[in-house]
């Protein structure tokens, strides 16, 4: 609705619109110094994140790599383990005359290894390693094929027991003689088995590492998970551009406390390293402003007291001073002859929010234990925003601040978490968190809540 | 009109980019305006001269949040308004309210008594008035807002919105007759 002024304010804007007054050239030499100085600090603040982002891929892109590395190996590793041993299985079973001449002229050493049935293998002294005797024991009493062509071997069908894809070296099969080239490559392969399992025996102890052809995929089978976060702990800061205490974008005497937080979350892993993510819970972002002495304004016409807070000014009216029952001194503020009042208060501002992450993360398993590096956006709904004045001597006092506030906004997240198994389908995981408004929250003017906290949660696999 | 938004929203994008020259162009266009705004809620030129750098500072620091730039007109004033306003309550914590004696009668007080007056004597009235009271006159005379928008604005409630107009107005009411009062007599 268009509100009419009175001829007297009309006038009043008309006079004072009428005629306007220009600021000195000097005002901008100050102000173009000014802003090339902020500029400039910019500039380097960015290289800063630049060099910090550099650095947070690179780790990843090392860590993956590595990670990669291993993951390859060690399947090079179990897959030439189980070849070796049917390669084997037919050499040693073989009846063919051509194989009992290849055990004798071309593999001395490797014949005496016995891999094919586990009482060969149990009573052969002549075994390098005892991990190695168990473990491909292990993957032949474990792996269907190799049962398979066990049980065909025992019925002296060779051919038959062999589908060709799982023979490399064809030749075994065959009748005719062997070369030294292709005998040396049996050699390479039982060296590299004995090698990888004397560097990695946790791997390939594992059947069911072997028997999937990862050794990773021990207590993280599933790709769909449900977690359930407790954040118990962390650190809230408000940003702001208004200038108060100190002058600085934080009050000095203006502290984090320590909240509590829940979290429900659904994440999905799609291919080895990425996990998405969805979920909402709760955020409570709560600091506290504790002061001796403070110097605060009365406004003597309307009997009213005001105080700055990171959130927004607020007046408090005499009529709304109480004195504290549990406060046996008697408090009486002198609001006709003073200017200002000095006094001792609490200050507690809190923004409680719904909110809903959306993430993306990097994650990857060293051992028993699975890392991730999450980022991602965080819709965020403020359900209840306001600040408690606890005046020495007077009753405390709540003012609603929500109205000042932007309901609906956005957050960053950035996190890193580690899981530690503790049953099949449950791991549990500690995740270090940082969010940040993306816009200000404030109608009026720049307030971004920023928090530091450590997620708890438990992670079921299904 | 098409191509002068084009060219005002280039300019926009320059200063974004942190263009020297497209500041200082930016600058020439909405610097008289805003330093008036400026001058209306400090109680001096130098106060006012500090509110300045700082809104200007504001308005090229947060250019880039801008997201309708055919909104700049508005928004610059916006920044200029409420950097005035948080400048004027920083202040205000440190000084005394002025008293001052009022007249009872004002209401009888004629709007020609303003033909008279200069615009400088004026605005120094205006920066005159208690702190409150001129934030209260410059939002709901100058700036358009009503009780309500003030109220919600200041985190005060809309009475006392109104009271603080009611007072502003009887103070300058009261300085006009003064002044009045006193080149009626150097006249006489």
């Amino acid at each position: 609705m268009k509100r009419e002024l009175d001829p007297f304010e009309s006038k009043l804007k008309e006079k004072l619109q009428g005629k306007a007054s220009f600021p000195e050239d000097i005002l901008w030499k100050r102000l173009n110094d000014e802003l090339l100085r902020s500029d400039q600090q910019l500039a380097s603040k960015n290289r800063y994140w630049i060099l910090g982002a550099a650095l947070l891929v690179l780790i990843s892109l090392g860590t993956g790599y590595f990670i990669g590395v291993r993951q390859e190996t060690s399947r090079h590793i179990a897959g030439n383990s189980v070849h070796s041993g049917r390669k084997r299985t037919l050499s040693q079973n073989s009846v063919l005359p051509s194989n009992q001449g290849l055990q004798k002229v071309a593999l001395p050493q490797v014949e005496s290894v016995s891999i094919v049935e586990s009482k060969q293998l149990n009573g052969n002294s002549f075994v390098h390693e005892n991990d190695v005797n168990r473990t491909l024991s292990t993957v032949q009493n474990q792996d269907l094929l190799s049962t398979n062509i066990r049980t065909q071997l025992n019925q002296g069908d060779i051919n038959a027991a062999l589908p060709k894809e799982l023979v490399i070296n064809q030749n075994l099969t065959q009748s005719s003689v062997e070369t030294q080239p292709q005998i040396n490559h049996l050699e390479d392969d039982f060296t590299l088995v004995k090698l990888a399992l004397r560097n990695t025996p946790l791997l390939l102890t594992s059947k069911v590492a072997l028997a999937t052809g990862s050794p990773y995929k021990k207590h993280f089978p599933k790709l769909l998970s449900a977690s359930l976060g407790f954040e118990p702990t962390s650190i809230n800061r408000v940003q702001t551009d208004r200038t108060y205490g100190t002058g600085t974008t934080y009050a000095s005497n203006e502290k984090g406390l320590t909240t509590t937080n829940v979290k429900l979350g659904f994440q999905a892993q799609l291919g080895r390293h990425l996990e998405l993510g969805v979920g909402c819970g709760t955020s409570n972002y709560s600091t506290q402003q504790t002061v001796q002495d403070q110097s605060v304004s009365v406004n003597q016409l309307e009997h009213q007291l005001n105080f700055e807070s990171s959130i927004s000014s607020f007046d408090i009216h005499e009529d709304d001073l109480h004195d504290d029952p549990e406060d046996q001194e008697d408090h009486e503020l002198n609001f006709i002859d003073s200017t200002k009042f000095h006094l001792n208060y609490t200050l507690v501002n809190s923004i409680k929010s719904l909110q809903v992450p959306v993430t993306a993360a990097y994650v990857f398993q060293l051992n028993n234990l699975k890392f991730s590096i999450k980022s991602g956006f965080i819709y965020n709904r403020i359900t209840n925003a306001d600040q408690v004045l606890n005046i020495v001597g007077f009753n405390s006092i709540r003012n609603d601040v929500q109205a000042q506030l932007v309901s609906n906004c956005f957050y960053h997240l950035i996190q890193i978490g580690a899981e530690y198994p503790i049953s099949k389908h449950v791991s549990l995981m500690l995740a270090p968190k940082y969010t940040y408004a993306l816009k200000s929250i404030s109608r009026s003017n720049i307030l971004r809540p920023n928090a530091l906290g450590l997620e708890c949660a438990l992670k079921f696999y299904f | 009109m098409h191509k002068e938004v084009q060219i005002f929203e280039a300019l926009i994008d320059r200063c974004i980019q942190r263009d020297e020259k497209a500041r200082k162009e930016l600058y020439d266009l909405f610097s008289a305006q805003m330093f008036n705004v400026c001058l209306r809620y400090s109680k001096n030129r130098s106060q006012a001269e500090d509110i300045f750098q700082d809104a200007f500072i504001k308005v090229f620091e947060n250019l880039p949040k801008l997201s309708n730039k055919n909104q700049f007109p508005g928004w610059i004033k916006r920044v200029f308004v409420n950097t005035a306003i948080d400048n004027i309550r920083l202040n205000n914590k440190y000084e005394s309210n002025e008293h001052l004696h009022v007249i009872e009668h004002f209401s009888d007080v004629e709007p020609s008594v303003l033909d008279d007056i200069a615009h400088e004597d004026l605005l120094t009235m205006v920066q005159e008035l208690p702190p409150r009271a001129k934030i209260v006159f410059n939002l709901y005379v100058i700036e358009g807002y009503s009780h309500k928008e003030i109220a919600e604005e200041l985190g005060i409630n809309v009475g006392t919105s109104k009271s603080h107009l009611f007072d502003a107005k009887k103070i300058l009411k009261t300085k006009l007759l003064t002044k009045e009062a006193k080149l009626f007599s150097i006249v006489s």
